[in-house]
């Protein structure tokens, strides 16, 4: 088997504890996993793909100065995703890059009727989503169901506690829920028993 | 695990919001990007040259503290081995002794040696059968080493203050060890093995 196809069959863990002991190829397959979900999630996060290309070369330059940091066996997905969430945040602060703050949502979303409207011709309907929820609840919300981190991991990734996240994940579902079947597509979104009995509570 | 009111986690990544987010992710997914993969590896120092060499055949990079490793434990080898052959070359200079020590068989060292061709040299080697001479020949470099070390240990206590005996007596040494007339003798014997 060739070192490349011996490479493909670690998992991530094993991977980054060979890439903490130095083994540059390990690092570089993590690399080549990691880049389009980093990169997919920094482009929510920016208002230019340009940008958000240049937010992942500093994750990942981050993610290679800390490996050290890493603890051995620990899952190694949320462990990048939180470099990344800090990435953003600090290009935001920085100026640096044109990220969408924390207090506003995406200046690119104008109208969400509309966007809701051909959602699922033109598969916008993340920019929806992004223009309906802050952007707490967004990062939430796509660590949650598209990077399917569980609810302490998405804890760590946003400094926030398990039961913040928990709150934060309900309102948001509840708000997707409610937009999302106003309309024909997606009328056919079940109903929660927790709606059913008091669908205001939140 | 339970969230807020009875959502149960699990629940809420299988109802069909879930699955709808997740194929609308998908479907928007951007393509793996080979100039930015490129650029991250240029950025923590693995410029495009070495990358070739990270996936080729059965190799990989080494990083400076295996090739340190490597270096250290190559250089034990050569030691190990110079040590090694040093040994194995005194050995076998003891054994060409032993040969003739297992044909007179116990005889004090310090005794001047018979001259070649004498009549009782020849009958150490002859009058014993093949086996017992092999037996002689297998035990005897025991026996040399141990009489070369007594010397030696001689030797370095009187150094200092007996240089000059202490020569006169190794090279009195080395003139009993050589195998002259045992050479000799094992090329006219007779004597066969088992």
């Amino acid at each position: 088997m060739s070192h490349l196809a011996s490479l493909t069959s670690l998992t991530d863990e094993q991977l980054a504890e060979q890439a903490q002991m130095g083994c540059l190829a390990s690092f570089a397959e993590l690399v080549r996993r990691y880049q389009v979900p980093v990169l997919h999630f920094l482009q929510r996060k920016c208002r230019s793909s340009t940008d958000a290309e240049d937010l992942t070369q500093e994750t990942f330059l981050r993610i290679f100065r800390k490996l050290s940091h890493y603890r051995v066996g620990a899952p190694f997905r949320p462990w990048v995703f939180t470099i990344a969430y800090r990435v953003a945040l600090n290009g935001m602060r920085g100026h640096r890059y044109s990220t969408v703050g924390e207090n506003e949502k995406s200046s690119r979303i104008t109208q969400v009727d509309s966007l809701l409207e051909d959602a699922e011709e033109n598969h916008r309907l993340w920019d929806a989503v992004q223009a309906e929820l802050s952007p707490i609840q967004f990062t939430a919300v796509w660590l949650f169901y598209v990077e399917e981190l569980s609810i302490r991991q998405i804890a760590a990734v946003i400094g926030k506690s398990e039961s913040a996240v928990k709150t934060i994940l309900c309102r948001a579902r509840k708000v997707l829920v409610h937009r999302l079947r106003a309309y024909a597509k997606f009328n056919t979104l079940p109903v929660s028993e927790d709606e059913a009995v008091s669908p205001e509570r939140h | 695990m339970t969230l807020h009111h009875g959502i149960d986690e699990q629940n809420l990544r299988r109802e069909p919001l879930a699955e709808l987010l997740k194929r609308e992710a998908e479907a928007e997914r951007p393509a793996f990007s080979e100039d930015l993969y490129g650029r991250i590896l240029n950025q923590v120092g693995i410029p495009g040259a070495e990358r070739a060499h990270l996936f080729s055949s059965g190799k990989s990079r080494l990083s400076f503290k295996q090739i340190a490793w490597v270096v250290l434990a190559t250089y034990a080898s050569v030691v190990t081995v110079a040590i090694l052959m040093q040994v194995v070359q005194r050995s076998g200079w003891f054994h060409r002794q032993h040969i003739e020590v297992s044909g007179i068989a116990g005889e004090n060292l310090n005794e001047p040696r018979q001259e070649k061709g004498s009549g009782s040299d020849v009958n150490l080697v002859h009058g014993k059968p093949p086996t017992e001479a092999i037996e002689d020949l297998v035990s005897a470099p025991d026996r040399t080493i141990q009489q070369v070390q007594i010397a030696l240990s001689e030797i370095d206590r009187q150094r200092w203050a007996n240089l000059d005996n202490d020569l006169r007596l190794a090279g009195e040494l080395l003139h009993q060890q050589l195998p002259w007339g045992v050479l000799s003798r094992a090329e006219s014997s007779q004597v066969e093995t088992p």
